[in-house]
């Protein structure tokens, strides 16, 4: 007698195909799109898991981070987003106050779905957000002076103002004296 | 340092012409005259002039799943004739990137008026899901009243987001299978992946061993799996087999980023699965267990 392996049942593959799994994350950083950051610099940005795409049910999103635990953290765990929904995760990315501009590190944050079957061979969903940081240099704007605050024009009318006055009094003076000496 | 002396050089020449113009006046006798410049203004000369693009250049948006996203902004028109030689119903913008359709709205909405020269719109753009992440330029124009001269902004852009978004189904893969046997496909594949993002890029799969929902000590292991993109190659040698836990890339496969409502896959992909070797193993129930499941990633 030949042994027969059963792997998931008739009645599962029914049951999981009535049931539509839509989930999404999106992200304001990508592989070719990477975040600069300058050292000592932390910065919050979000994760933006979505439940739309005529959902029926609430998932559960999984959230590990795989890769660029050194500056980037996030809070770990399942996250459950309501049909026809959507939830911002919020990760914080902190750049060493002594890390090299030009560094680069890679940040990776999965976040899965289980099958909704709960048996058989279940099929979840998995999206990867990956995207690079760049050490880059403060820029002169983000050390902001005082100076570069004043509009140049100011300046430009405060000069013009003075010459002006000062060529005034001097043909004023010049004025005076020409007629005392007639 | 040349600009302040050309500029005091024009401001002491204006003065001294000034200042010995009225003081060498005087009183003639006769009846005074001198010429009189006299300007007419006719109203609507002036082009209008598109300014002040609100709420998209600090701003980066996400798409939204299998649907759209509607950009709110707000522009400002100024015109030196006066807001009422601004065509009001004229002000159109448009986003635009290399390579993807045009997304517009042809008529942006009169607000109020912010002073005598200029008025307050808002525009609204639906961007879709499919639209491809990255910078988008914007463009926003009016017409004038007057000479109806059409002007252009052009200088804004904005950030569309990555959105890595999937529907797949079914949600569970069945296999029944004979011990000893080789290159049995699934009995409900394929598996559909609907991309309603805008990643383009692979697909993994991550698959998991496989043990006897009954005797779990027993085991298939998934390196017998293999999958492939289309049917009749889930069996063959160029198949990619799966590994334990380990993200694999599948073959020639593709996100396909685009509209689905246009048919014909796009938008879409599938898979096929195979057992390339069914080991000799005990005839029970083999799962991924209550709370695991092979995963289909971007």
């Amino acid at each position: 007698m030949k042994n027969k392996i059963i792997l998931p049942g008739v009645l599962i593959a029914l049951m999981a195909i009535s049931f539509v799994s839509a989930f999404g994350v999106s992200s304001p950083y990508w592989e070719d799109h990477p975040m600069e950051a300058y050292p000592g610099q932390e910065t919050m940005i979000s994760l933006n898991l979505q439940n739309y795409a005529g959902a029926q049910e609430d998932i559960v999103g999984k959230v590990t981070i795989v890769e660029g635990s050194e500056i980037a953290s996030v809070k770990e765990g399942s996250y459950t987003v309501s049909a026809n929904s959507d939830l911002d995760i919020p990760v914080t990315v902190r750049i060493p106050s002594d890390a090299q501009v030009g560094t680069r590190y890679r940040v990776n944050i999965d976040v899965k779905t289980g099958s909704a079957s709960g048996s058989g061979v279940g099929i979840g969903t998995g999206m990867s957000t990956k995207f690079d940081v760049v050490v880059v240099e403060k820029s002169p704007e983000k050390a902001s002076t005082a100076t570069s605050k004043i509009n140049p024009y100011y300046i430009y009318i405060t000069l013009l103002l003075i010459i002006l006055v000062v060529v005034a009094i001097i043909y004023v003076r010049r004025k005076k004296v020409s007629r005392f000496s007639r | 340092m040349t600009f302040y002396l050309v500029a005091a050089i024009l401001v002491m020449g204006l003065a001294l012409i000034t200042l010995n113009y009225t003081t060498s006046r005087g009183i003639t006798g006769f009846a005074s005259s001198q010429p009189t410049n006299v300007s007419v203004t006719v109203s609507g000369t002036n082009p209008v002039n598109v300014y002040n693009i609100s709420n998209l250049s600090v701003s980066s948006f996400n798409p939204t799943e299998d649907s759209v996203t509607q950009i709110i902004f707000y522009v400002s028109v100024n015109d030196s004739d006066g807001v009422s030689d601004i065509n009001t119903t004229s002000v159109s913008a448009n986003f635009t990137k290399v390579g993807e359709g045009l997304r517009y709205n042809s008529s942006c909405v009169y607000l109020a008026n912010i002073n005598a020269y200029s008025a307050n719109f808002s525009c609204t753009i639906a961007m879709w899901y499919f639209d491809s992440s990255g910078v988008w330029n914007v463009s926003v124009s009016a017409t004038d009243l007057g000479n109806l001269s059409f002007r252009q902004n052009l200088t804004t852009n904005f950030t569309f987001n990555q959105l890595k978004a999937m529907i797949s189904t079914p949600n569970s893969l069945s296999f029944s299978v004979v011990p000893g046997t080789t290159n049995q496909s699934a009995s409900n594949d394929p598996t559909v992946i609907n991309n309603t993002g805008n990643f383009n890029g692979t697909v993994t799969i991550t698959g998991l061993n496989l043990y006897g929902a009954t005797d779990g000590t027993q085991k298939i292991d998934v390196a017998n799996f293999t999958v492939n993109r289309t049917t009749g190659g889930e069996c063959v040698s160029t198949s990619t087999p799966l590994v334990n836990g380990s993200a694999t890339s599948i073959a020639q496969s593709t996100s396909n980023r685009g509209n689905r409502s246009l048919g014909g896959g796009v938008g879409q992909e599938n898979f096929y699965y195979c057992m390339r070797a069914i080991p000799i193993v005990p005839s029970q129930a083999y799962t991924t267990g209550a709370t695991s499941s092979w995963t289909i990633s971007y």
